[in-house]
């Protein structure tokens, strides 16, 4: 697989992850294709998006009704 | 636990003996077994103190001990249990296990090993010794907040100092786990192939790393407000003493999570081990373990919705806490299909483990009310808090680690321990704590302020029932220092793997470990 392809495979994991669940048969094919800095670019980048859609959600609570 | 005494078929057996030996030891199971006697020793000193407070507690009223003795109780104790029992126990088990797991032979640094171990014990005495100095120990509770701890005497700058030593300690020691973990594994073991609890740990130890510099940052700019004439949290100096908090905090919570996921490690052993079944979803764990680390950085504010955050601060706060509960909770569902159509047999360690995912259950859901703003406006400073965190810390990551020492001391001493009196230490342990805990609850829900000697007399049936599980709790726990004594004195010779189902490396080396293990990697498939 393209090292693209599998950096979209990183942020689908760790989208997972944030879940906590991982199919197995995904998860044997995430150890074979991800590297691990991969996969800790994906982590970091997912958790900044996970800040700016809860800040996003946060403004949107926030207005005046 | 200190088995390794002379073995006669121990072909390196030029080790020095006595004292000495323990003193410039550079071996990975003798420091093993050094971090985590000084963690019951902590255990003992620290469980002293808080009988004190709940003797003190047991009726309304000043008896046994000052207003000003009781608050250096409170905050001593927790530094003492969170410092000083929970994390060397860790460590010690690290020590122990993560060479013998990946089939390494010592740990990656093990002169700095030994440092990091002796560090610990002057820390100890600048902190328990810190009740002698004129004024007492510090009394402004663990969170060392300002301004106490700013008005505090020189007992605070012995804490001040002893937290910098434990945090120096905290730091050469996951430099020494990461490099172990990440260069020393057996050939064939792969990342995605490790046990659990080299798992946990490593992630454990990047937290330590990134989060003890903040902590040591915080406490230093406290002792420059104290002796060196700087305002950083002086309000009268033009100061903020909310930014103490969210430095503290920003240390605070990953540093909660630095006590539990070894913690999951561990039970992650014991379950499949007595249900005779591979951990279920192995991959999810590590995969949930990975992502509590790094969301636990982004919800520290759930320990400030009363110091008068912006809306927004604290609905972002809210919401990011209760969504890193989802990943927490998929653990407890893995452990859960783990057991389920096992076949499953209940030794002491077995009983440890299902207690600690029934009850650190319960520590969770109390987190998930107090993690909605406008509840914990409500109970912020109440003894809900104080059952919050006993659950998940005494019944969550103390119950781990007495489930892992049963596990695990037949490895180390080279005999089973006695059954009989681990399952009487358990039960004893585990209703007790209920007992002790539970009404924590109620007496928070009615409004009882943490941290003070004396209490409206509406509370006092719920304390006295605290009071009565605390003492039982605090005796049945030298059950468990006899039955580890008893055990490395001798008992049923344990075979090399000590449980039916136990699994991975450790197992493969005789039983006790011989000093010197894997000098040459194992082969692992
Ligand atoms: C589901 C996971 C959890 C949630 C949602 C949660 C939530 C919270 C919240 C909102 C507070 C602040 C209460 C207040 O002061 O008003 C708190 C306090 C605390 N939590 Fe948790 N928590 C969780 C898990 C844990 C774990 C695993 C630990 C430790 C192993 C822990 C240890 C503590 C401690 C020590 C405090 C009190 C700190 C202090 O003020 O002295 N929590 N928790
Ligand atoms: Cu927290």
């Amino acid at each position: 697989m393209s090292s693209k392809l599998s950096l979209g495979r990183a942020f689908v994991a760790v989208f997972w992850s944030f879940l906590g669940i991982r199919k197995d048969s995904e998860y044997q094919t995430d150890i074979t294709k991800l590297t691990i800095g991969q996969v800790v670019f994906a982590g970091i980048a997912c958790t900044l998006l996970f800040i700016a859609s809860l800040v996003t959600l946060v403004y949107f609570v926030t207005q005046k009704a | 636990m200190e088995a390794t005494h002379d073995h006669a078929h121990d072909d390196h057996g030029h080790h020095p003996t006595g004292l000495v030996r323990y003193f410039f030891t550079t071996n990975h199971k003798d420091i093993g077994s050094m971090y985590l006697w000084f963690s019951l020793i902590m255990f003992f000193v620290g469980g002293f103190m808080a009988l004190v407070i709940r003797a003190e507690l047991f009726q309304p009223g000043i008896q046994i001990v000052n207003p000003d003795v009781f608050n250096q109780l409170t905050t001593i104790h927790a530094l003492v249990m969170i410092f000083g029992a929970v994390m060397p126990a860790f460590v010690g088990f690290a020590n122990w296990q993560i060479p013998l797991m990946v089939g390494a032979s010592d740990m990656a640094f093990a002169r700095m090993n030994n440092w990091s171990f002796w560090l610990m014990p002057p820390a100890a005495l600048l902190l328990v010794g810190s009740f002698l100095v004129p004024g007492g120990a510090a009394g402004s509770g663990w969170t060392l907040y300002p301004p106490l701890s700013i008005q505090g005497g020189i007992s605070v700058d012995m804490t001040i100092l002893a937290v910098h030593i434990m945090g120096a300690s905290s730091i050469m020691g996951s430099i020494n786990i990461v490099t172990t973990i990440l260069n020393m594994r057996a050939p064939g073991m792969t990342l995605m192939r490790m046990p659990m609890f080299v798992w946990t740990w490593l992630i454990t130890a990047y937290l330590l790393i990134a989060v003890m510099p903040v902590l040591a940052g915080a406490v230093t700019m406290l002792l420059t407000d104290r002796h060196f004439g700087t305002h950083f949290f002086n309000a009268a100096g033009g100061g903020d003493p909310t930014m103490f908090m969210h430095i503290f905090w920003f240390f605070g919570h990953p540093e909660v999570y630095i006590m539990i996921l070894p913690a999951f490690g561990i039970i992650s052993h014991i379950i499949p081990t007595f249900a005779r079944k591979p951990l279920f979803g192995y991959a999810s764990m590590v995969y949930a373990t990975s992502s509590i680390a790094l969301l636990s950085f982004i919800v520290w504010g759930h320990h400030m919705f009363t110091v008068g955050m912006p809306a927004a601060g604290n609905l972002f706060f809210m919401y990011a806490t209760m969504l890193i509960a989802v990943p927490t909770g998929v653990k407890v569902f893995n452990w859960i299909a783990t057991m389920w159509k096992g076949s499953m047999t209940f030794e002491t360690p077995m009983l440890f483990a299902v207690a600690f995912v029934s009850l650190f259950t319960i520590g969770g859901f109390s987190g998930l009310v107090l993690a909605i703003t406008p509840v914990d406006i409500t109970l912020h400073n109440t003894y809900y808090v104080v059952a919050h965190f006993h659950y998940v810390l005494f019944s969550g990551a103390i119950f781990s680690i007495m489930g892992g020492a049963y596990y695990w001391l037949p490895k180390w001493t080279g005999h089973m321990y006695d059954e009989k009196l681990g399952k009487v230490h358990f039960w004893l342990t585990a209703i007790s704590f209920n007992i002790t805990f539970f009404p924590q609850h109620f007496l928070g829900l009615a409004g009882m302020p943490r941290r003070i000697p004396d209490y409206a007399p509406q509370f006092t049936e719920f304390n006295q029932i605290s009071s009565v599980g605390a003492f039982l709790l605090g005796l049945s726990q030298l059950i468990f220092l006899y039955v580890i004594i008893k055990c490395i004195r001798g008992g049923v010779k344990a075979e090399a793997k000590s449980w039916e189902g136990a699994e991975g490396l450790e197992w493969t080396v005789p039983s006790p470990a011989p000093y010197h293990t894997f000098e040459t990697p194992p082969a692992f498939h």
